[in-house]
């Protein structure tokens, strides 16, 4: 402990989850770091200088206002270079929601600063900061998906009044925050100008940072042979920054080139129960049941899953909650008559008494789902393909991200789907989450088994763990 | 009196033959089960004996009269086919509704102006290069189906920001791809990978230890292939491998909690380099026995999927062979007859399959979507934006092939031009008014003209090297190979040091793999990166290069 030289300090003053991801890079330099270590590039003296050191990381969540402060204290890692960079940045965000369109806009304002960089016989302190930051967050019932737009500008005097450097910061981030993981990538363009009596030069450099974390599923097979269970799934969380400068700077001698920085946090390892389903083991969808099972998304102590019945809406829909961690206000146990007598369901026929109650009002709160007739839920009822491709994307909020009506699908049976679920059917197949069959046809009135359900909701899963964070990162760092 | 009942039922007759019957029916919606009109407003009202209030839109119907029309309690409303609330028509809006008795039982709204229409640029699809013929590309996609789309004239390509041409794309490039249209095929942008899609060394090791938490391999007696040869580096390698990456065992897909069951065994991988550490790519374990052949394919049986090689050996091959073409990871339908590989096999002389084919051909152009030539030659004239050689070479097929006429070419001001004996840049202006082509008096004062090496896309130069004297092309030898390092050495200049160097052999028609690296000066080379001229200093350790050479001093260089 006593080598821990970085330490991240996260206080949370309120329940509420912050509304912006909890993976983000520190500050806006391209810096990267783990539990143990933050690096960072400067380039204020005309050349690259790596800079090393901790960082200490405070945020206080208020609900409609954040406060995060940054605090800095580096030393050049070439040992040869002498240096330090003391750095405290504090920021106020604030959060204007707009609940009736699913959406916050959040501002990011800088409350104060103080910076000193100290390179050889030079020390650069910051003289002033300005900054404009605002993004817009549209919060879907699965994740929550935000962009933003940023300006800044510092600028630094060299040793009191020999010269100025001065950095024009524009750029953005984009993200997204789920259960299964979140990523912020920030895109960054520094302009910098450096004058010193006569000499002056220019210089550009371009940012790509992501701080990405996720959790997967593995599996871990039981070294023993005389268990009563063959092995299980755990839940790995990773967490990891990446950055990279591009830089040019007409400095003399002209310094170009690119460097890239990665620091990994400790992976966190939950394991999970162990499902022994008799009815299970061989079947072609067992994985995915087992690991539905094992998230606790399908609950139950029976030995028979019966993969190959129909699966009925009301699972389904606590199914899709229940992956998606979104919480259920579940009233204590020892009130609930008296609640229940105060309660009102919103369907005529799901009775607050009926088991599943909660998970499907909070599904059409969060408008996950919309019932089979106004008022109406048909708990019991089987689920359809298209009830489920639809249920999905609602709770993603992508079948807002369908062509204006009149489009065609490319699938032979086209003219099958419900009008309802054309725009669900349109961003699934976008997405990659369903493709047609050999023939090309998607059934989408074919009732879905408990097997086929399964099967996908976890490809479902996989969207929010691993493809998102391919499209937020690795989509947008190496591309650039 | 029976007058005017003869003219009245006459005048009836005319109204009931002239009068269309769908004006008559419009007259009365109900009758006709549907109505068809203009919204005008919407409004509930309580009545006594229901729970919830009654739900009216006053709708104008085409012909002019208002209905105040009742809504069934589970009457279905959409607005171009997407179910809403009444609350969202708007009065104007136009709209279709079917009765059931005296209730309309569905209310079709029509506001979309525009049928099946994205945003620019809405539709993206990521995913591998499999083919490039002249525009038309296929990937494959993230979800493993094979997707085939157009590039025209307009299709913005770009690569890590900056724009380019197909003729940079590569087999086994990752691409992402941008349409206008949800059903169109032809891309309106094209962003090509980074450099960090090539393979940085080809390793083989015993598996050692399978840290499935923190995604990490640890093998021993690690051996790196280097010209053709594995070379011990270190004993104990931990290197990142996510679990997505695909491991096989001969022709058998390998779940990588599976891994760990090989412990012991001896694996191969290639890796990659990203964010400044080494990622495996692609893994396929050792099954019986390795030996090294380095040969020319001759034939391809598809159907057995095994390939005949130039000494008649037939090697088979499968979805785990690790295939390596132009630096990059490629899938088994890159393999073409003809091409010079390096082939690690396993198993039995008799039953040979492959477990590692690397492609040891390089081309100026590795597509037929680039027009690359490269020419050597006097220059013989010299106007503004076009140039004539005479008695000039082309590198065709890797061999200098004389040419004994004259040959019209252009440049403009994105030529970059460089004068090797000054070693500076020189823009089209100098060009022309240097001594570097010299009329009758010049020739008289025994001057003469200077000659070029040219790099061009058809007859357009891209980059043209000058010099004073010619060199003896028949030294040159046509090259392939992998930086190492780059260095700048105080008494030659610019040096890079190459491994898995390969020569082209006129003789036998086939690039030979050396068994050693080389060093090669840069100090008079012209090194082309994308279609322009690039510094020494920007050359990469990892670089795949093609090379002209004259010994051990670069002439040309192209980064691949």
């Amino acid at each position: 402990m006593k080598r821990l030289t970085a330490s991240i300090l996260i206080i949370l003053f309120t329940l509420s989850l912050p509304l912006t991801a909890a993976a983000a890079p520190a500050d806006i330099t391209g810096g990267v770091h783990d539990e143990y270590k933050y690096e960072e590039v400067i380039f204020l003296s005309g050349e690259p200088v790596k800079f090393i050191g901790e960082v200490k990381i405070s945020d206080r969540d208020r609900g409609d206002t954040r406060s995060l402060s940054y605090t800095f204290r580096l030393q050049p890692e070439d040992q040869n270079i002498e240096g330090k960079l003391d750095r405290r940045i504090n920021y106020e965000i604030t959060y204007d929601r707009h609940d009736d369109k699913g959406q916050t806009i959040a501002h990011t304002n800088l409350k104060n600063y103080r910076e000193t960089i100290t390179l050889g016989e030079d020390k650069y302190s910051l003289d002033d900061y300005q900054l404009s930051w605002s993004d817009v967050i549209d919060n879907r019932p699965a994740s929550d998906f935000y962009s933003g737009t940023l300006t800044a500008r510092k600028t630094y005097t060299i040793n009191k009044d020999e010269g100025q450097v001065s950095i024009d910061i524009s750029g953005g981030d984009v993200g997204y925050h789920n259960f299964w993981g979140n990523t912020e990538t920030q895109m960054l363009d520094y302009y910098l100008r450096h004058q010193r009596g006569e000499t002056q030069w220019e210089g550009t450099v371009k940012i790509l940072v992501s701080d990405s974390s996720k959790k997967t599923l593995r599996y871990e097979s039981n070294e023993a042979n005389h268990s009563s269970f063959p092995g299980g799934h755990m839940r790995v969380t990773n967490q990891e920054m990446i950055s990279r400068y591009e830089y040019d700077l007409s400095s003399s001698p002209r310094q170009s080139g690119t460097i890239e920085l990665k620091r990994e946090m400790l992976p966190r390892v939950e394991r999970l129960v162990v499902p022994k389903f008799r009815d299970v083991s061989g079947h072609w969808a067992a994985e995915d049941i087992n690991k539905l099972y094992s998230l606790d998304v399908f609950e139950g102590n029976q030995q028979f899953f019966v993969p190959d019945v129909v699966m009925t809406r009301a699972d389904f829909a606590k199914a899709v909650v229940k992956a998606c961690d979104i919480r259920v206000q579940e009233p204590q146990k020892k009130r609930s008559t008296r609640r229940s007598s105060q309660e009102k369901s919103p369907f005529v026929d799901v009775s607050v008494k009926h088991p599943d109650y909660y998970y499907i009002k909070e599904s059409y709160n969060k408008g996950i789902i919309t019932g089979t007739a106004p008022g109406r839920f048909s708990p019991e009822g089987k689920l359809s393909r298209a009830q489920a491709v639809t249920i999905l994307m609602q709770a993603l909020g992508f079948d807002a991200k369908a062509p204006s009506p009149g489009y065609s699908l490319p699938f032979s049976d086209e003219k099958d789907i419900p009008g309802w679920s054309r725009d669900a059917f349109y961003a699934a197949w976008d997405i990659g989450l369903i493709r047609g069959d050999t023939f090309n046809q998607v059934h989408p009135n074919r009732y879905l088994t408990r097997a086929e359900a399964s099967a996908m909701l976890m490809r479902f899963l996989e969207f929010l763990q691993e493809d998102l964070q391919q499209d937020y990162r690795e989509n947008i760092v190496l591309y650039n | 009196m029976r007058k005017w009942l003869a003219v009245f039922i006459v005048m009836g007759m005319i109204i009931s033959i002239f009068t269309p019957a769908a004006a008559l029916a419009a007259v009365n919606p109900y009758s006709q089960g549907f109505i068809e009109g203009y919204v005008k407003t919407s409004y509930s009202v309580a009545e006594e004996g229901l729970q919830t209030p009654t739900r009216f839109v006053r709708i104008e119907s085409y012909d002019g009269p208002e209905y105040d029309v009742r809504l069934h309690r589970d009457a279905y409303l959409t607005i171009d086919g997407i179910p809403t609330s009444l609350d969202a028509f708007r009065p104007g809006m136009e709209v279709y509704g079917r009765f059931q008795g005296m209730s309309l039982i569905s209310l079709e709204g029509f506001s979309s102006t525009r049928v099946g229409y994205i945003e620019p640029e809405q539709k993206v699809r990521t995913g591998t290069v499999r083919k490039i013929d002249r525009n038309q590309i296929q990937i494959l996609t993230a979800t493993g189906e094979p997707m085939t789309f157009f590039v025209h004239s307009s299709t913005l390509i770009r690569k890590k920001g900056a724009a380019t041409s197909l003729s940079n794309l590569y087999e086994g490039d990752r691409v992402k791809v941008y349409f206008d249209e949800v059903d169109g095929v032809m891309a309106s942008r094209l962003e090509i990978i980074n450099e960090s899609i090539t393979i940085k060394n080809l390793y083989r090791g015993t598996l050692q230890a399978v840290d499935n938490v923190n995604d990490r391999l640890t093998l021993s007696y690690v051996r790196v292939m280097e010209n053709g040869n594995w070379v011990q580096i270190q004993h104990v390698m931990r290197v990142a491998c996510a679990s997505k990456v695909p491991i096989y065992q001969g022709s058998q897909k390998i779940s990588y909690d599976r891994l760990k069951n090989y412990r012991g065994q001896d694996i191969y991988f290639v890796t990659r380099q990203l964010w400044g550490e080494e990622r495996v790519e692609k893994i396929i374990i050792q099954s019986q026995y390795e030996r090294l052949l380095s040969s020319q394919i001759q034939d391809i049986n598809w159907y057995t999927e095994a390939m005949e090689l130039k000494n008649n050996q037939n090697i088979g091959f499968h979805d785990g062979t690790i295939i390596v073409k132009h630096g990059r990871l490629v899938d088994k339908y890159a393999l073409e007859k003809g091409m010079d590989a390096l082939v690690v096999t396993d198993g039995r002389l008799a039953s040979d399959s492959a477990d590692v084919i690397y492609i040891l051909n390089e081309a100026i152009d590795h597509n037929n979507a680039g027009q690359h030539y490269i020419y050597a030659g006097k220059l013989d004239q010299l106007v503004e934006n076009s140039l004539w050689l005479k008695d000039f070479f082309i590198l065709n097929e890797h061999e200098w092939e004389s040419y004994h006429s004259e040959k019209q070419l252009y440049y403009s001001h994105d030529t970059s031009i460089y004068d090797l004996e000054e070693a500076r840049f020189i823009n089209p202006e100098e060009l022309l008014a240097g001594d570097y082509v010299v009329g009758e008096q010049g020739r008289e004062e025994g001057l003469e003209n200077w000659h070029v090496y040219l790099y061009t896309d058809g007859d357009q130069v891209l980059s043209m090297v000058l010099q004073k004297d010619m060199d003896s092309l028949l030294n040159q030898r046509i090259s392939a190979g992998q930086v190492v390092a780059v260095s700048d050495d105080p008494l030659v200049g610019w040096t890079i040091q190459l491994n898995n160097m390969r020569d082209w052999s006129a003789r036998n028609q086939q690039w030979m793999m050396r068994n050693a690296g080389m060093r090669l000066t840069l100090s008079k080379c012209m090194i082309i990166k994308n279609d322009s001229v690039i510094e020494a200093a920007d050359l990469k350790p990892g670089d795949h290069l093609y090379i002209v050479r004259d010994d051990f001093y670069g002439k040309l260089v192209l980064v691949k």
